[in-house]
């Protein structure tokens, strides 16, 4: 079950950027999951829904996940492909001398928020004293 | 507003693990991370891998389990220091709880920190210790194709030790098979043969830690 724990951390560091961009509510927290992180993406978004009820800035956010496929070059022939079955050996050359393009990406890409300014709050600063 | 993020999930992990990494670099002390399913022998190992290298080099042990300070009895009478460190409930290890429980096995001149993850070969992958390498067991009776069953460790860990070897005559396990799996998912990973009983394979596997040791020793500061 370590995609809870994933899910806190997604939380957090949602709330992190939030509480930097001075945002009132966050619309949409968007994944990126590497498909060699071994996570279970429906699990993850599910312990999201959870997970998020906790932080006020975040009980309406939809959670998206966009799943980063596995491409490998081959160091020896110089083929490039996408590993679906974790097999780490050229299917041209049967070389083992690869080098892993993506896939062991696990990040907070991007967010939707809504600060203050946009929901009509008074300004306050220079201009309106 | 859109934000662009682009911050890795495990940061808060990873920048403790970064911080373990540089000390443990300016010590010269090697660190290395053991998983394993529950049951596959790494207090065995353990066990037999202290008592060699006692009179040879300085050792710590940090020993994971989600309860019971067991294991840390075990290791304890090898004379080198042992601190358990009990998850309560977390499948796997995080740079945190060895920041935490490191005080306790640290002393000047080690040579070398052992880390034993908890039992489980999904959770404690994706999570640094700050370690120089990672390295995974199978023993012969859970079945030849665990690393296709669990190829994300398989993949990263640094070296793969198949042990309880002296098995081999009565479970249903083909080494060839396991070496063939194990190219598949990590082409030219050094597989250790070992049988904590008869003692048979411990050499190579010792060699393999002592030339840990020994890069981490020569690396500049």
């Amino acid at each position: 079950m370590h995609e809870l724990g994933l899910a806190q951390e997604i939380v957090e560091v949602a709330q992190r950027a939030a509480e930097r961009a001075g945002a009132t509510r966050v619309e949409r927290v968007q994944v990126t999951v590497g498909r060699l992180m071994q996570v279970e993406v429906d699990s993850l978004l599910f312990l999201l829904s959870v997970v998020r009820q906790d932080y006020p800035l975040m009980a309406r956010t939809s959670f998206r996940a966009v799943v980063e496929p596995a491409q490998a070059r081959c160091r020896a022939c110089g083929r490039t492909w996408e590993i679906e079955d974790w097999v780490f050996l050229c299917g041209a050359c049967g070389s083992g001398d690869l080098e892993v393009l993506s896939g062991e990406c696990l990040e907070v890409t991007d967010m939707e928020v809504e600060v203050g300014d946009e929901a009509g709050c008074a300004r306050t600063g220079p201009e309106g004293q | 507003m859109k934000l662009d993020v682009r911050e890795p999930v495990l940061k808060a992990n990873d920048d403790i693990a970064a911080d373990l990494r540089r000390m443990f670099r300016q010590r010269h002390m090697a660190v290395v991370n053991l998983i394993s399913s529950p049951g596959a022998g790494k207090t065995t190992l353990l066990e037999r891998t202290l008592d060699r290298l006692r009179g040879d080099l300085k050792v710590a042990v940090l020993v994971g389990d989600v309860q019971t300070e067991n294991d840390a009895h075990r290791l304890e009478r090898f004379g080198f220091a042992v601190q358990q460190i009990i998850t309560g409930g977390t499948c796997h290890l995080e740079a945190r709880m060895i920041a935490e429980h490191l005080p306790q096995v640290l002393s000047p001149g080690l040579d070398l920190l052992l880390v034993e993850n908890v039992g489980n070969l999904v959770c404690p992958t994706d999570f640094d210790l700050g370690e120089d390498a990672k390295v995974v067991l199978l023993s012969t009776p859970e079945g030849e194709d665990k690393p296709l069953k669990y190829p994300a460790i398989f993949h990263r860990a640094a070296a793969a030790v198949l042990t309880k070897i002296d098995l081999l005559p009565y479970v249903d396990c083909n080494v060839a098979t396991v070496r063939r799996y194990l190219r598949a998912v990590h082409p030219g990973m050094p597989l250790f043969e070992v049988s904590a009983v008869s003692g048979q394979g411990l050499d190579a596997w010792l060699a393999w830690l002592q030339a840990e040791v020994q890069a981490k020793r020569v690396l500049s500061d």
